[in-house]
């Protein structure tokens, strides 16, 4: 007997495949059926943990990273450190396109750039700034022609541009969501957790935002992945 | 000559614009730890890995008067990666491999839990070790796709281009793989693998 297999919508959605509509929709199913929300559940646990099974080395040279916690977030303190500038990262990503170059010249490129923007604040204006840099970034990528794929992570007091009963921006990310496929928003279950033991109530959050268990480790994982890092 | 430090790279892309040499040198850092890091997963051999890693940028430094556009590099050695590793699979005469992960106790363990779970810890080895075993298990092809898609996060698109098959082919080797690796970590140590988590 062949084993089960994940529902096929399921890994399209956790692997990125899904356009915007396609993934509200989905996301939509899951809010309404626990038994898929548990197959998300246990497709999105073995991703990570074949993630972890073959992690990258800590740093260029080749160190490990040792199975022990305080180096593991020593690496993450070192990944973040080394961030870049959100003024720097943005005039690099979207400096005009020299027609010269072959970066630009004939076919467009088959792999994509991928940068995360990190939001710590709940500062009005830095989220907004944030959303704003979200936006000018993929339609730079889209006018010229070339994939980008955009996370938008939110931890500690950045949470609450995701929380249902604070955030003045929820019709932003969902006119977000709904005009790209190429942009993700994420928080971390940590934070989430931290702010249930403290205020003893459930996080209500806005319809399409994934969680991970750390954001910080899933910033370091994807630093060392090759994701460009804009602080905010 | 080496084949793997930022001279070589000034060979293989004479066209780069690189900012500085520092900056050079973070690039092929970065990207060759990501080439090893497919030849583990691929081979579950980290010797055998850096060989393959060194006879793709052996073979890129030949064919980098083919290469026409920069923004591609990443595809581009990625796919004479993979021929790299079909070549060995041919000169070994096989198409799979043998089991044992224990030759890859050289690559860095990360916590599978929460970072702030202290019962976390003591049963990460296990569960890497279990993750291993069960991901060298699939068959070669489907282990190729599986760590393209999960560990580069390569769109099918991307993962088909790189291994030259199909998109349709991807998503069929994908979801048999984790069909497969279902059912061997809940057999094997699903429930430590949940308890951990």
């Amino acid at each position: 007997m062949s084993p089960e297999s994940f529902d096929p919508q399921v890994q399209a959605y956790l692997d990125g495949e899904l356009d915007a509509g396609e993934r509200l929709a989905f996301e939509r199913r899951v809010g309404e059926d626990p038994a898929l929300a548990a197959e998300v559940e246990r497709l999105a646990r073995l991703k990570q943990q074949v993630r972890s099974a073959f992690a990258l080395p800590d740093d260029a040279a080749g160190q490990r990273v040792a199975p022990r916690h305080g180096r593991w977030r020593a690496a993450v303190a070192a990944a973040l450190v080394f961030g870049m500038a959100l003024g720097f990262a943005l005039a690099h990503l979207t400096r005009p396109p020299d027609p010269g170059s072959p970066l630009v010249a004939g076919e467009a490129t088959d792999v994509m750039t991928r940068v995360l923007l990190h939001v710590g604040t709940n500062d009005p204006d830095e989220v907004r700034g944030a959303l704003t840099s979200a936006r000018y970034i993929l339609d730079d990528f889209a006018d010229a022609g070339r994939s980008v794929r955009v996370h938008v992570v939110a931890n500690g007091r950045g949470l609450d541009m995701f929380r249902r009963e604070v955030t003045s921006f929820a019709a932003e990310i969902r006119e977000l969501e709904q005009q790209y496929a190429n942009i993700q928003f994420v928080t971390c279950q940590n934070t989430i957790d931290r702010f249930e033991r403290a205020h003893r109530r459930p996080v209500q959050l806005l319809p399409g935002v994934l969680r991970v268990d750390s954001i910080v480790a899933d910033i370091a994982r994807k630093r060392v992945q090759g994701w460009l890092y804009i602080g905010v | 000559m080496t084949t793997d430090g930022a001279g070589a790279a000034w060979m293989l892309f004479p066209r780069a614009r690189w900012r500085s040499r520092r900056e050079l040198e973070r690039w092929i850092a970065r990207h060759r730890a990501r080439l090893v890091r497919l030849a583990r997963s691929w081979s579950g051999d980290p010797l055998l890995a850096e060989d393959l890693v060194q006879e793709a940028f052996s073979r890129a430094i030949r064919a980098a008067p083919s290469l026409r556009d920069e923004a591609r590099v990443d595809a581009w050695m990625f796919r004479i990666l993979h021929r790299v590793y079909l070549d060995h699979l041919k000169s070994a005469g096989r198409r799979e491999h043998p089991t044992d992960t224990t030759a890859m106790d050289a690559m860095a363990p990360v916590p599978i839990g929460r970072d702030d779970d202290p019962q976390s810890a003591a049963s990460v080895g296990e569960c890497v070790e279990a993750v291993r075993r069960a991901v060298m298990s699939l068959p070669a092809p489907q282990r190729q796709v599986i760590a393209l898609v999960d560990l580069e996060e390569f769109t099918y698109a991307e993962c088909a281009r790189v291994l030259d098959i199909p998109v349709g082919t991807v998503m069929s080797r994908l979801s048999r793989a984790r069909a497969t690796l279902r059912a061997a970590l809940q057999d094997s140590s699903g429930h430590r693998l949940r308890r951990v988590k």
